[in-house]
């Protein structure tokens, strides 16, 4: 209903420019893309000497070796999603 | 030849037959003059009738009425929403176009980062693992682990060393 005075002034005829949004895709929690978190090394002092029977030794080299390949894939994938948050470590 | 000559004959004395009827004919001439431009008016009234039908159809679909009212007239307010929604189509046409560059930029600036972070994970692994082997070996015989296994476990699991 418009009313007779107001019948020649449109005011629907100037719509607001058109706006295209780009949708993001949902970004992980920040506690996901921590870097990885990587221990201190163990201590490399010549003087210690430890006897680890080779099944021991083996076990720990696969933890380790799990450790590494994990922690560098974290990184990876942090610094994938907000780039440059994980720069190169090592 | 003479054929010829009765046929003019008889053309001449029709002639002077139909000068006396003369006005009649006239009036014939006029009156079929006048149906002719009836019919041709009937024909523009169609046209112009089903021209204005379809306007109001296309209008109607732009959500504007034919005879909205306007400065320049009716359909002029359709005119103008059939221009800007075709300004507002392009205009999101070409920033959807910019939108998509960018985002395949940023995949591909991605990747090839990605791509040397993992070549450089990867080298840093086999160092690792091939220095872990060398360790390993060397403890075999006696079991006995020295800082240089120590060492080797530290790369190989990428561990923080703190700086002395």
């Amino acid at each position: 209903m418009t009313l007779p005075g107001c019948a020649a002034r449109r005011t629907d005829l100037a719509p607001p420019a058109p706006v295209v949004v780009a949708v993001e895709s949902p970004r992980p929690p920040a506690e996901l893309l921590a870097c990885a978190d990587r221990a201190p090394a163990l201590p490399e002092d010549p003087a210690l000497l430890a006897t680890i029977p080779a099944a021991w030794r083996k076990g720990l080299i696969g933890l380790a070796r799990a450790a590494g390949v994990n922690a560098d894939r974290l990184d990876r994938l942090s610094d994938w999603i907000a780039p440059g948050s994980c720069p190169a470590t090592r | 030849m003479i054929w010829i000559l009765k046929v003019w004959a008889m053309i001449r004395k029709a002639w002077g037959g139909l000068r006396t009827e003369l006005p009649f004919i006239i009036l014939l001439a006029v009156a079929a003059v006048g149906c002719w431009l009836y019919v041709q008016a009937r024909h523009a009234e169609r046209d112009r009738d089903d021209v204005t039908r379809r306007a109001e159809l296309v209008c109607a679909k732009v959500g504007v009425d034919w005879q909205e009212k306007h400065g320049r007239g009716p359909g002029a307010a359709c005119a103008d929403r059939v221009a800007q929604l075709r300004a507002d189509r392009e205009a999101i046409d070409r920033q959807t176009a910019a939108l998509l560059g960018d985002a395949i930029a940023r995949g591909n600036a991605l990747s090839a980062s990605d791509a040397q972070a993992a070549r450089a994970a990867l080298s840093r692994a086999q160092a690792a693992e091939r220095k872990m082997e060398n360790a390993n070996a060397k403890v075999d015989a006696t079991d006995h682990v020295r800082a240089d296994w120590i060492a080797a476990l530290n790369d190989l699991a990428g561990l923080r060393r703190t700086p002395h």
